[in-house]
Order: structure tokens, then sequence, then C-alpha cells
């Protein structure tokens, strides 16, 4: 399988005069989950989106597989991003949803899982959050791009639905590079193979959990 | 790979509905020709702000399956200027 890297520098962000990102660096590959933490406000959705190519930035530099990327239709094509928000048209079937965005070779093991068997004759707006937060992010998980983003994943998610959606990420990391942010942080941790903390618009390499603290992530207790 | 245009017509297809309902007033109010103004003009870009203000998020859809914002309102001028033509063909051979 080929492994695929995306490297990102130098971003540059300014709201209203306000610095928001100012020396971000992230490089990761197929088969890695990396964790981005920081509090909020600390422009993590804004960087993701900027990389996406969605959010204008003063400055950036993305380069996927050595290639310079910075045009959005460009970086759709490599990248995929699961919103903070519910993002499948309400009106659209399952099916649909599913016909409009996987590969017909890969539709065989999309379906070969009871949650996708439960809901696979509903509506949209049938769903419950739990359900629609499972297909949307199998979805950017088994389409064709290259990296993933998720932004937020296990937010309003019961436990046990937290543990599948973990099942479903790792069980999927061989065929991407995953970048996953969310304020729980414990699940971040327990599935993320690099930590990343974003502080005042800086990224910093986290090797230690002690670090979260002694960068004011985390209670020092 | 995912087929962009079917894509681009799911989205086209949820402009329709409040494009034609203002554009049917129109054809009330102003007959044909009403219809055919506000369904290439008004109808759409209201449409287009609705979803701009109320499903927003949804664009991220299109997006992950590889189609640009700026595509999606192409291609839906596009094929709304087609719809136009078929209508106006029709009326001319009937």
């Amino acid at each position: 399988m080929k492994i695929n890297t995306i490297e990102i520098d130098s971003i540059q962000k300014k709201f209203d005069h306000k610095t928001i990102l100012s020396d971000v660096y992230l490089k990761f590959s197929t088969g890695e989950i990396v964790g981005l933490l920081g509090r909020n406000g600390s422009g993590k959705s804004t960087l993701l989106k900027i990389i996406f190519g969605i959010e204008p930035a003063d400055f950036k530099f993305i380069r996927i597989n050595g290639v310079l990327k910075s045009k959005t239709s460009y970086l759709l094509q490599h990248i995929s991003y699961l919103d903070q928000n519910h993002f499948i048209p309400k009106q659209f079937s399952v099916k649909k949803a599913i016909l409009l965005s996987i590969n017909k070779n890969d539709t065989y093991d999309f379906y070969d899982d009871a949650m996708i068997q439960q809901i696979k004759s509903s509506f949209i707006h049938e769903l419950s959050g739990g359900e629609l937060r499972y297909l949307e992010i199998k979805i950017v998980l088994y389409n064709e791009s290259q990296f993933v983003f998720l932004d937020e994943p296990y937010n309003g998610l019961s436990p046990i639905m937290i543990t599948k959606i973990n099942e479903i990420i790792t069980k999927n990391k061989s065929k991407k590079g995953v970048l996953i942010t969310d304020h729980n942080y414990n699940e971040i941790l327990k599935i993320s193979t690099k930590i990343i903390l974003l502080k005042d618009g800086k990224t910093y390499l986290i090797n230690d959990i002690k670090e979260l603290s002694e960068k004011g992530y985390l209670n020092e207790n | 790979m995912i087929n962009k245009y079917n894509n681009i017509i799911a989205f086209y297809k949820t402009t329709l509905p409040v494009n034609l309902a203002l554009s049917l007033c129109a054809l009330l109010l102003a007959h044909l020709d009403g219809f055919v103004l506000i369904f290439m003009t008004l109808g759409f870009v209201f449409s287009l702000l609705i979803k701009e203000v109320n499903n927003k998020s949804e664009y991220f859809f299109y997006y992950n399956n590889k189609v640009t914002k700026l595509e999606l309102w192409f291609f839906s001028l596009v094929l709304n200027l087609i719809v136009v033509l078929l209508l106006k063909l029709l009326i001319l051979l009937f």
C-alpha cells in the first residue's frame, strides 16, 4: 500500500489584527493518527479548515507527497473533513448518501457492518445523532481521500458509540492519515499515535502527558 | 471514481423546491416569461441563500466528494438553463 505524507508549515492567520495561528508545523503519513489538542478558541477548527482549503489564510504552505498544493480544488482531491455539525443533506436516504460518496469496489465492505445494516433503509432525517455521526465518520474514512480530518467526532455521543467510532478509526488508519481534534482528550490519547498541542497559535509535539499540564492544557494535579 | 456529476445533480435537486415555489408564483402573476425570469435569477439565488443560511454545513458533503461550491453553483445554473430551454422547446412543439 502506498504511504502518503502531508506536511503543513508556516500557517499564519489573523482575525481583526489578533494573531490566531502563527507558527504551525505538522507532518504525518498514512497509518498515523495525529491527535490535535488545544483549549477552546485556540484555532484548531480554523487550522483544519485552512488545510482543507475552505478557510483563507494570510500564509500557508501545504505539501502532499512532496508537491505544493494551495488551490481548494486540489486539496479536496486529497483530504476529507468531518465538520463539527452534521453535513449529510437531511432529505437524502442513507443508501443515496453512500452511493454518492463510496466507490463501487468498497460498497460491499462498507455495508458489512451491523450498524450500517440497521440504518441502511432509513432517511438521514430519521437517524439519531449517534447513528448519523457513525455514518458520517464511516463515509469520510471509506471515501477516496488520502487524509481525513475529524473535527470533534465524539461531540454528544454515548460511551458505547465513542468506542465504536474509535474502532472504525483504528480499523481504517492503514488506508489514510488521520488528524483528529476533540475536547474528550482521554479518547484522543487512547487512539492517537502522535499528540500535538496548539497553544498561542503555535504547535508543540507532546511526548509525555505531563507536558500537557506543564503547557497549561490540563490541571497540574 | 465517485461520479462528480451525480453529486452536482443531487445538489441541483435540493435547490428546486424553493426555486419552483417562487417561480410558480411568478407563473401565476406574469405567465411563462415571469416563470423563466424568476427560475433563472431570483428563485435560484434565493434557494442558494436559504442553503447558505440554514444548511451551510451540507456543503461539506460535496467537498468530501471532491466538488467545490463554485462548481455546484455553476453547474446548477447550467442545469437551470437546460431546463428552461427544454421547457421552451416543448411549448414550441406542442
